[in-house]
């Protein structure tokens, strides 16, 4: 197949956060040698930034390979000519992602950042105006809120999660036209579910443990979080073992989240040297989530929460923001498509080996 | 012999080089014994200092009247024990050395048939050096003029260099006017300073300049005579011809560029939007880009290595296009903001001051670049179809993607390389240079001598000697400079001593020698009927001699007595050996 | 007369405005006459030729100078600009304040001579012009390197004085220590050693090693220079370099000749054939400086009061005419890349070290051994302590990296094919491996030769290696393969890194005691790039070989006969031009206002 040379995609890909800096690439190869996830038919950055300069969308489309980089940061500093390819896997996620959304949300809130505030604005109107309806009572509201959090979730799984993998499913697999042994798909089913909740690849990465404890802690935390207020009822349980694990993984969250903001704003580390609004918003109301409901659950238990149903009310702003937003149109979808493109590599993989 | 042979061996061991596969020691044990041998020592390093105070010192105290160096090439360090001699009161010339490295050591890995066969060379050496004879240095004094041909820059910086300093300078130019190459182009790379101001100023110094004549439109048939008195009659087409007499002559006569026509792949000839480099330059000068059709280029392809790297076309590089090319992608840039550049390449060889950078920057601007195999697989021009959405399409395996793919253009420039003027064979034998493989000037030595040539007195400089920029070419055409503004400081220089001379009894007149004679040193003098040897020019080659039907050419230095004792020399040992083997 | 003319000025944002005070030449432009309109180019849209042709429109010059640090990177934008307003391309003036006016100093006053020279419509080079003097005949050649070699024997054999100042030892410089030299394999010190020799015996040089530069006061063409000579503590013209001392001086110390690959003692001859082939004692490494005893030396030394460990440094006073700085440059410290592993792994070698090792005049003769330790630590090379059958060559060292140099040290493409040439000379069932990112082969017969080692079966990898590990006392090299699409893991035995070229060490004080001016890097600037690349702005000043840049052999030499050509010519004229940058604004006013008259 002959591609067309399109250098007109650059000036899309850098309304995804990243400067031009990748024009400067020379292919030395030095991004792939040096990354640690490289292998036989695995080759990035350098293979991503090529088919960005040469404008192979349709390429591009197919390819899940930026999914699978942690950022450590390595390609980035020792990049002879500073062309960044670290900073542009990441943007090229994000256009990944608008690719993978089927609704088309997702590109209007990356490229436009007024677009997504006036969302969230939206967003926080609404529950205002619920909150008006149910008179701001503690228990109407938490009530409320508890069905709310449960119908967004399965709207969201079902509306956008699942067609946009089936999107990348399709993307990847079958517009390669790759053959993939029926086998492969039920062997490699338990290392995505391992991948998704531990992400263990991470280790690959060389001297970056503690960075992968700090990631699967969030993700235990954020997960536990989600259970125990979702199927368990947190705010308003009697049970001595649901309150506790509520406040350890709600504690998880908001402080190793806590440490991500610093470390963004400090931009000491070469990922996070550069951030894109979705980044911020990804990691500071991941924050806001965990804090709020962490407060929220100590004022019910100093029975304070009536006379500071405030604090519940952010909560529940948050987490509407939070879950018909970000989660389904932001930066959270990389939890999920991370874990999907290792095992739609696996298969790719597995097609090839065939 | 009236005197007394009194012969020094010296064995050197250049470190291990030599002693490592030669017994050093039993050779000159051995060979110190041989007639006429007076003393044989071995050192570490015969060439060092030390090593030569030690054979001084030894012609002094020990009387010696000729010497044998046994070590590396003589074309290494023959100059250097002859100084070491001279230096002792000895006549230069009563010294011979044997090749005990080269010859011998580096090529063999039996210790002991090594240490066989550096005897046998060496008592060859002692066996001649017996019969050689002192030499007496000459010189030629120096016309102070010098004849440049070429003007374009090289020709140009060379003449202004001579003739600031108060000499003559004759600057003879082919074409109507001076500039050379540099009339068509626009800016420099890789800072983009204007090479018009460039040109305009110094044309303007050499037009004005007391000292510098300019012959426009005007070619050198044919030099005359040998260095310090050259001569030379300039012709203006069949009209006028003018008598030059100098003293040193340069050649800067430049290269051309490639024809593209004859590669196929890139339509040149066929499409009329695909341009040379060349004629592109011409649109930068005019100051409007444009397609035939009078359109602004939306897509332009730059296209490297036309012409050269490839073994079908020119085999080298031709140094400049990177650079040129990536001004180009600059300059479209700026011209046209909006426009799309494509860079096709092979090797970015982007090496000089401020190169790399210019890269960097160019990459900065967003211009897109391709890699394609220059030797296998060129890349191919053709039409577009009516839905492209331009004029035509590149064809082309793109190695760093490992794609094929295509790239839309409306305009694509080939970076053509340089090769020789048809005419430069002519104009090298003019002069008495000759030619490498690719048509350029050869060069005395590529490395330590880069402008002179074989020929004493002639020059090459800028791109006749291979492919380069501006500011090498200036560094050249003053290295030139320095070296004729030498000898004109010293009002005469030394030439050649070991040449031939012609037995004039002997000479039967057949002029074979004339004939043969590689430095045209040799003429026939009609009214003797005899040939004879101008030894200016002469090198001492030794071609004339051994093409003499009667015996009556012999070279100093090289005299048959001599080549004939050395081989006895040499056999006698081998002999030796054999029987005291058996 | 009487044309409208347009400044517009630009500053491509290269650091240059800390040299030019774009403020001050603003208000310098917006004074003279003729100049209607001055703009900035962060004032125009520089995207679009129509844009700036609508800013520009109501002025309408009729002249338009872009004046800044390199205003010919905006000329092609303006010539589109304008010629939508009718104006052709020869209306556009170029004011290039680098190209013309970068000094050290006072650049900013220079840079006003380049307007105002824009503005009359002359070129600069014709005003700056400096007035000529009387020269001295004696020139002063700084650095023994080939560039200084080749600079002193043109000046010598053209019959003047030259006097030759060498930091070290020796002459010979970095080529001496070079095994062949690329592309004709001619053997390095064949062809430098007869030059070196007769530098040494040449009547008209006078060579003046292990000294350097102090001070420097006088004017062109009369420069009164202070050398500051170490103590050599071995008298040049008694000692016969019989070698007795070093044979028994007891101490030892790296041997720079070599690269640090092999120890030579404390009292030395840096190489075999140096020149002057005489002792000198390294004061660091003696240990009579240590503790005043020992004297060794002193004691078998045959000739009497040769030795003296007490000689003081002196300081001697030249006058000379001209001066030709070839202080040369030194190589990139590998250490500096720590994933190389350079200086951890013993047998990941610089390409310097590796030339010594593959010399045959080298520590192992020539035979490519591995690293190992001796009796007393000291990691070096000797012979007998295993081949190694797999070579790897990084290129690209310390090079292109904007990490470490942005720049592209020229050679190390064609001295890495040199030396894969050489290991398959010397062990051709090796496996040699060259990692290279564009093979740089430019000069005359070089691509010729990349072909030929392409033909000798050493692996060509277009990829840069990203890291060096230890694995099993094997040397892994993790690199992408980039035309075969695939990461490579080589196992090697031994890795040679191509490192680059900086600017020598001090170069930058060099510079100011000269008063020449150099590059952020510390390389020397010539007074024009393209049409003067020798001589300097400062009067009897010029520069050649790798002081001004990196370069090859054979345009070190030419550059160096280029130099000497200014300074015969002087010599023969008897004058000398004084300093261009000591030219002054008015000076130039008055010029150009006689050259009008003419």
């Amino acid at each position: 197949m002959r591609y067309r040379v399109n250098p007109d995609l650059k000036l899309d890909l850098n309304r995804f956060g990243v400067k031009e800096d990748w024009q400067d690439c020379f292919h030395c190869g030095n991004c792939t040698a040096v990354c640690s996830l490289t292998e036989e038919n695995i080759l990035f950055p350098r293979r991503i930034i090529r088919n960005v300069q040469l404008g192979f969308k349709n390429k591009l489309v197919t390819d899940v390979d930026p999914w699978l980089c942690y950022y450590c940061g390595e390609c980035s500093e020792t990049c002879p000519r500073e062309a960044n390819p670290g900073e542009l896997m990441m943007s090229f996620r994000r256009w990944l992602t608008i690719k993978y959304d089927w609704t088309g949300i997702a590109r209007l809130f990356y490229k436009s950042l007024p677009a997504f505030l006036i969302a969230m604005i939206v967003v926080a109107i609404g529950i205002i105006v619920i909150g008006i309806t149910k008179d701001f009572k503690a228990e109407a509201m938490m009530e409320f809120g508890h069905k709310f959090e449960k119908y967004v979730i399965y709207a969201v799984a079902c509306l956008i999660l699942l067609p946009n993998l089936l999107r990348m499913f399709w993307f990847v697999i079958l517009k390669n036209k790759l053959k993939v042994p029926v086998f492969a798909y039920i062997s490699n089913s338990l290392s995505l579910f391992v991948n998704l909740f531990t992400q263990k690849n991470y280790l690959k990465c060389e001297g970056d443990t503690f960075r992968w404890v700090e990631h699967l802690l969030i993700v235990i935390g954020y997960l536990g979080l989600l259970v125990i207020t979702v199927f368990f009822n947190w705010f308003n349980t009697d049970s001595e073992t649901v309150k506790w694990i509520g406040y350890i993984v709600g504690a998880l969250v908001f402080i190793f989240t806590f440490d991500f903001v610093l470390k963004r704003s400090s931009k000491k580390r070469e990922s996070s040297k550069f951030s894109h609004p979705s980044d911020w918003m990804f990691v500071v109301w991941l924050f806001l989530l965990g804090l709020t409901a962490f407060i929220t659950r100590i004022l019910v238990d100093a029975g304070a929460i009536e006379n500071n149903l405030w604090v519940y009310f952010i909560h529940l702003i948050v987490i509407a923001q939070w879950g018909l937003l970000i989660v389904p149109f932001g930066k959270w979808t990389h939890f999920l498509y991370r874990a999907f493109a290792i095992y739609f590599s696996n298969l790719k993989q597995a097609a090839l080996m065939k | 012999m009236m005197e007394d042979t009194r012969i020094g061996l010296y064995v050197c061991w250049c470190g291990t080089n030599i002693a490592k596969m030669v017994d050093v020691e039993q050779v000159a044990k051995e060979l110190g014994d041989l007639p006429n041998v007076v003393l044989s020592k071995t050192y570490k390093y015969m060439c060092s200092d030390p090593g030569q105070d030690m054979i001084i010192q030894d012609i002094q105290e020990n009387n010696l009247n000729r010497v044998v160096v046994a070590a590396c090439s003589p074309r290494i360090h023959e100059l250097t024990f002859r100084r070491a001699l001279a230096n002792a009161g000895l006549n230069p010339y009563m010294f011979q050395m044997a090749n005990i490295r080269e010859q011998v050591s580096w090529v063999h890995t039996d210790r002991e048939e090594a240490t066989k066969k550096a005897k046998s060379l060496i008592a060859g050496a002692i066996s001649r050096v017996a019969y050689h004879e002192a030499l007496e240095k000459r010189t030629v004094e120096i016309d102070p003029a010098t004849l440049i041909l070429g003007g374009g820059i090289a020709g140009m910086s060379a003449a202004l260099e001579i003739a600031d300093a108060g000499k003559q300078v004759y600057l003879v130019e082919k074409k109507a006017q001076l500039g050379g190459q540099l009339l068509q182009v626009d800016l420099t790379f890789p800072f983009m300073y204007s090479a018009q101001q460039l040109r305009q100023m110094i044309i303007e110094k050499v037009v004005q300049h007391p000292n510098i004549q300019v012959f426009n439109n005007q070619v050198v048939e044919e030099v005359n005579g040998y260095i310090g008195n050259f001569s030379t009659q300039i012709k203006n087409g069949k009209k006028k011809e003018t008598e030059l007499k100098f003293g040193n002559v340069i050649v800067a006569t430049g290269l051309k560029a490639f024809d593209p026509q004859g590669i196929e792949a890139y339509a040149y000839g066929k499409f009329p939007n695909v341009i040379t480099s060349l004629e592109f330059e011409k649109m930068l000068l005019k100051g409007k880009i444009q397609t035939k059709e009078g359109k602004v280029p939306k897509n332009i392809a730059i296209i490297h290595c036309v012409g050269s790297r490839n073994k079908d076309y020119h085999e080298y590089c031709s140094r400049t296009c990177c650079m040129t090319a990536l001004k180009f992608a600059n300059q479209l840039k700026s011209a046209i903001p909006d426009s799309n550049v494509y860079e096709l390449y092979a090797d970015m060889r982007s090496f000089g001051k401020g190169c790399e950078e210019l890269y960097t920057k160019t990459s900065t601007k967003g211009v897109t670049f391709l890699m394609f195999d220059q030797q296998d697989k060129l890349p191919e021009v053709i039409k577009a179809g009516k839905n492209d959405g331009c004029e035509m399409l590149i064809q082309m395996d793109e190695k760093l993607s490992g794609e094929e793919v295509e790239i839309p253009a409306d305009l694509i420039v080939l970076m053509v390389g340089m090769e020789a003027h048809e005419d430069a064979k002519k104009t090298g034998h003019s002069v008495g240079i000759s030619l490498c493989g690719n048509s350029f000037y050869i060069e005395k030595h590529p490395k330590l001598d880069p402008v002179a040539t074989t020929t004493d007195g002639v020059y090459i400089v800028g791109n006749c000697q291979g492919p380069k920029d501006i500011p090498d070419s200036i560094c050249q055409a003053k290295a030139a400079a320095a070296r004729i503004l030498g000898t004109i400081n010293k009002k005469q220089v030394e030439i050649e001593v070991t040449t031939a001379f012609a037995n004039e009894e002997l000479c039967c007149g057949c002029q074979t020698c004339v004939q043969v004679c590689p430095y045209t040193a040799l003429s026939y003098e009609e009214e003797k009927n005899i040939s004879v040897v101008n030894e200016a020019l002469c090198k001492g080659c030794g071609t004339c001699g051994s093409a003499c039907p009667c015996g009556a050419i012999s070279s100093r230095h090289f005299t048959d007595k001599q080549i004939l004792s050395q081989i006895e020399g040499l056999m006698e040992m081998i002999l030796q050996e054999e029987i005291s083997e058996n | 007369m009487g044309d409208k003319i347009g400044i517009c000025f630009y500053d491509s944002g290269q650091g240059f405005s800390d040299y030019f005070n774009f403020k001050e030449l603003y208000d310098y432009a917006s004074g003279l006459p003729q100049v209607t309109k001055i703009w900035n180019t962060t004032e125009l849209d520089l995207k679009s030729p129509e844009k700036i042709n609508e800013q520009i429109k109501e002025v309408n010059p009729d002249k338009m100078i872009l004046a800044g640090d390199f205003p010919g990177e905006i000329k092609n934008l303006f010539v589109s600009a304008m010629s939508l307003a009718g104006k052709k391309a020869e209306n556009i003036e170029l004011a290039s304040f680098v190209e013309h006016a970068y000094l050290n100093g006072q650049s900013t006053e220079m840079a006003k001579v380049v307007l105002l020279c824009a503005i009359k419509g002359v070129d600069i080079r014709k005003v700056l012009v400096p007035d000529e003097v009387d020269v001295h005949p004696d020139t002063l050649v700084i650095g023994g390197g080939i560039a200084g070699i080749q600079a002193s024997l043109e000046i010598a054999n053209g019959g003047q004085k030259v006097f030759l100042l060498e930091k070290t030892g020796t002459i010979g410089g970095h080529m001496a220590m070079f095994d062949k030299t690329f592309p004709t394999l001619d053997c390095a010190a064949c062809i430098l050693t007869p030059k070196m020799v007769d530098v040494g015996q040449h009547s008209n040089i006078e060579l003046i090693t292990y000294a350097e530069l102090k001070s420097i006061s006088g004017v062109p063409g009369d420069y009164k220079v202070t050398i500051h000579k170490k103590a050599r503590k071995v008298n040049l013209a008694t000692c016969i370099g019989c070698g007795i001392c070093s044979e028994k001086c007891p101490r030892v110390a790296p041997s720079e000749f070599d690269a640090g690959i092999a120890m030579r003692k404390a009292i030395y001859i840096p190489f075999p054939q140096a020149v002057p082939n005489k002792y000198l004692v390294d004061e660091a490494n003696c240990t009579y400086f240590e503790n005043g005893k020992c004297k060794v030396c002193v004691k078998l030394c045959p000739v009497p009061d040769c030795i003296d460990l007490d000689e003081k440094d002196t300081d001697v006073e030249i006058t000379v005419g001209n001066i030709i700085v070839a202080s040369g440059f030194k190589p990139f410290d590998a250490k500096r890349i720590e994933r190389f592993g350079y200086g951890k792994f013993p047998n990941v070698l610089t390409s310097l070290e590796f030339e010594r090792l593959i010399n045959a005049s080298g520590p192992t003769g020539g035979n490519i051994t591995f690293r190992s330790q001796d009796k007393k630590g000291n990691w070096i090379f000797k012979d007998g302590s295993g081949t190694p059958s797999k070579i790897a060559v990084i290129h690209c060292i310390g090079s292109r990296d904007e990490n470490y140099n942005k720049y592209c040290s020229k050679v190390c493409c064609m001295y890495s094919l040199k030396l894969a040439h050489l290991i398959k000379e010397k062990i051709p069932e090796a496996d040699v491996f060259e990692y290279f990112i564009d093979m740089r082969a430019f000069g005359k017969g070089y691509e010729e030769f990349y072909e030929r080692i392409k033909q000798e079966n050493v692996h060509m990898i277009r990829g840069r290696t990203a890291s060096i590990k230890e694995k099993d006392q094997k040397l892994e090299l993790r690199s992408e393969d980039i035309l075969n699409e695939k990461i490579i893991e080589q196992e090697v035995d031994m890795v040679v890194l191509a490192i680059g070229l900086e600017a020598a060490e001090n170069s930058n004080e060099l510079a100011n005691m000269l008063g020449i001016p150099s590059s952020k890097e510390g390389w020397y600037n010539e007074v024009n790039y393209n049409s003067n690349p020798v001589n300097t702005s400062t009067g009897g000043i010029s520069i050649a070989g790798l002081c001004q840049g990196p370069k090859d052999i054979p345009d070190t030499v030419a550059q160096a006969s280029a130099a000497a050509a200014r300074v015969l010519q002087s010599i023969i004229k008897g004058k000398i031009q004084k300093s261009i940058k000591d030219i002054k604004l008015t000076d130039v006013e008055t010029s150009i206002n006689q050259l009008m008259k003419k």
